[in-house]
């Protein structure tokens, strides 16, 4: 499975009236781990939907092409709550989305495994611990064999732990499948640590500030002192925002 | 805090754990007893006012006697005659509007325009009491089988429907963006992510409607039946048979509560999945 190129040109959106995107250009190469950082409300989810056809831009193109040469680009889309449907059981929440053919139960079952939740199938959402859940919102993702998989603050409802076993999760299941990984955080380090390339967000209407490309090899250590220079360098292009809130340190919050 | 303190603490919100054995058992017993102790008592005031001439038994017949009537009433086959009447209008008319009632519902809840074609149409007839539509339908359709099961299917029909539309309405939202990520058909979306969001509230709707519906077929054997347990509670009172009207009401009070108890059942399997008070016991697979 290969992955796909994105490509914003100069697209513009508006919500209920209010404009919220303007002139974006933005690019993800198939395979790469795209991360688009900026401050909350500033307009990162609603990127991600216009990725997903979920919104329709009112100015500029979207293209979305798979490299394989299929006709249309798959996209999954992984959000910020695991979003399960609690009236089925964990298995039944990941074949819902699969191919509907006669191995989707199979399918299922190994995209369970593939997130370490095999033998949780028969289990209710409730039953779930939160890491747990957006493991199953993980699993429900890649069981469409997407090209493009989008994921919408996945890990900011999870105590640190979690969040760092997630983040190594989703890496090794990008660097197995190589599909186009579209990340939005507002956790500076976060983005430093996995992305390929960097796109800071912001104004209102947001529009892209900066863009970043990372060059460091992986698996890269958290302790990197590189990871802490660009960490430095997204934190000034983000500009004088989190000094309002009278703090300087945007990751926290 | 000191240990010390805290042990205090813990004694004085549970006393009992400083209570001795016996007093223990006593407790429980009492425990045990306390549900049951109005009833009881009650019985033995009915049986003491007949005993002192408090009350006729023309009026209150004696338990005994109740009973018994209860007996013949059952050997005879007659009891078993009014009580299918019953339930036979009641499972006509509650289908007849509860059916209606959840389809409606869901659509009314799901498209903006068919809630605003028939939405005020319904709020309009429910302003009037329902059991005033009792005359118009007895002219409509005579005093026959008909008139009492519409007017038990109006009943239903109501509360099911409402609860329904409003059960709909407040399905996630989030869940609904879920199914357009990942492309579900407008069919797959109602009944893979509306229908069962909106359940619980559906459910709400049902037993509020069967409710209302055992309201209806009393009302409509009381005013126009020649069969069923309401009409022997005209019966009895036009005969002078205050055993036989307890005997309808307990039979009532039985098939009423045990209808119930089976739709909150059916509501508690189709249901596991809810994260309440009610399911968490549940344990982990």
């Amino acid at each position: 499975m290969t992955g796909a190129t994105i490509r914003l040109s100069w697209a513009g959106v508006s919500l209920g009236g209010h404009p919220v995107l303007r002139d974006v250009n933005f690019e993800a190469r198939p395979g790469e781990f795209v991360v688009v950082v900026g401050p909350s409300g500033v307009g990162k989810s609603t990127l991600l939907r216009v990725i997903a056809r979920l919104v329709e831009p009112e100015a500029g193109e979207v293209e979305v092409w798979p490299a394989n040469g299929s006709q249309q680009a798959r996209v999954a889309f992984v959000f910020q709550e695991p979003r399960l449907l609690p009236w089925l059981r964990v298995l039944d929440n990941v074949a819902i989305v699969a191919p509907a053919d006669s191995n989707r139960v199979e399918r299922a079952r190994r995209a369970l495994a593939a997130v370490g939740l095999g033998g949780w199938e028969r289990a209710w959402p409730r039953q779930l611990s939160g890491g747990m859940a957006q493991r199953v919102a993980l699993a429900r993702a890649l069981v469409t064999d997407p090209h493009v998989l989008l994921l919408d603050e996945p890990f900011s409802a999870v105590d640190a732990l979690t969040r760092m076993r997630l983040q190594e999760h989703v890496l090794g299941l990008w660097a197995e499948r190589g599909f186009t990984a579209v990340l939005v955080t507002h956790d500076v380090d976060e983005a430093a640590y996995l992305a390929d390339r960097v796109y800071v967000l912001s104004g209102r209407p947001a529009t892209v500030a900066a863009e970043f490309r990372v060059g460091l090899a992986r698996p890269r250590s958290r302790e990197d002192p590189a990871l802490g220079r660009l960490r430095r360098e997204v934190l000034a292009a983000l500009g004088p925002l989190p000094l309002m809130m009278g703090r300087s340190d945007e990751s926290s919050t | 805090m000191t240990v010390g303190n805290l042990s205090d603490f813990k004694a004085g919100a549970f006393p009992k754990a400083r209570a001795s054995r016996p007093l223990k058992l006593v407790r429980l017993g009492l425990w045990v007893a306390l549900p049951w102790l109005l009833p009881t008592g009650l019985l033995g005031l009915w049986m003491l006012g007949l005993e002192r001439g408090w009350v006729q038994p023309y009026q209150l017949p004696a338990p005994l006697t109740v009973l018994a009537t209860f007996f013949d009433l059952l050997s005879r086959g007659e009891l078993i005659r009014h009580l299918g009447a019953t339930l036979n209008r009641l499972l006509a008319g509650y289908l007849l509007g509860a059916t209606p009632g959840v389809l409606l519902g869901l659509l009314a809840g799901s498209s903006v325009g068919f809630r605003r074609f028939l939405d005020p149409m319904v709020q309009g007839l429910r302003a009037v009491p329902s059991l005033a539509w009792v005359p118009l339908f007895l002219l409509w359709f005579g005093i026959g089988e008909q008139a009492r099961v519409y007017l038990i299917a109006l009943g239903a029909f109501l509360p099911v429907y409402l609860n329904t539309m409003a059960a709909v309405g407040s399905v996630d939202r989030k869940l609904i963006e879920v199914a357009q990520a990942y492309d579900f058909g407008r069919l797959k979306v109602l009944f893979r992510v509306v229908l069962p969001g909106a359940m619980p509230g559906v459910f709400t709707g049902l037993r509020a409607g069967l409710s209302l519906a055992w309201m209806f077929v009393v009302a409509a054997e009381l005013i126009a039946a020649s069969n069923g347990l309401g009409f022997m509670l005209v019966e009895g009172q036009s005969t002078m048979r205050p055993d036989r009207v307890l005997v309808s009401l307990l039979a009532f009070a039985i098939f009423g509560r045990g209808s119930d108890t089976l739709l909150a059942t059916l509501e508690r399997r189709l249901l596991v999945w809810r994260d309440t008070l009610a399911t968490t016991q549940e344990g982990r697979p």
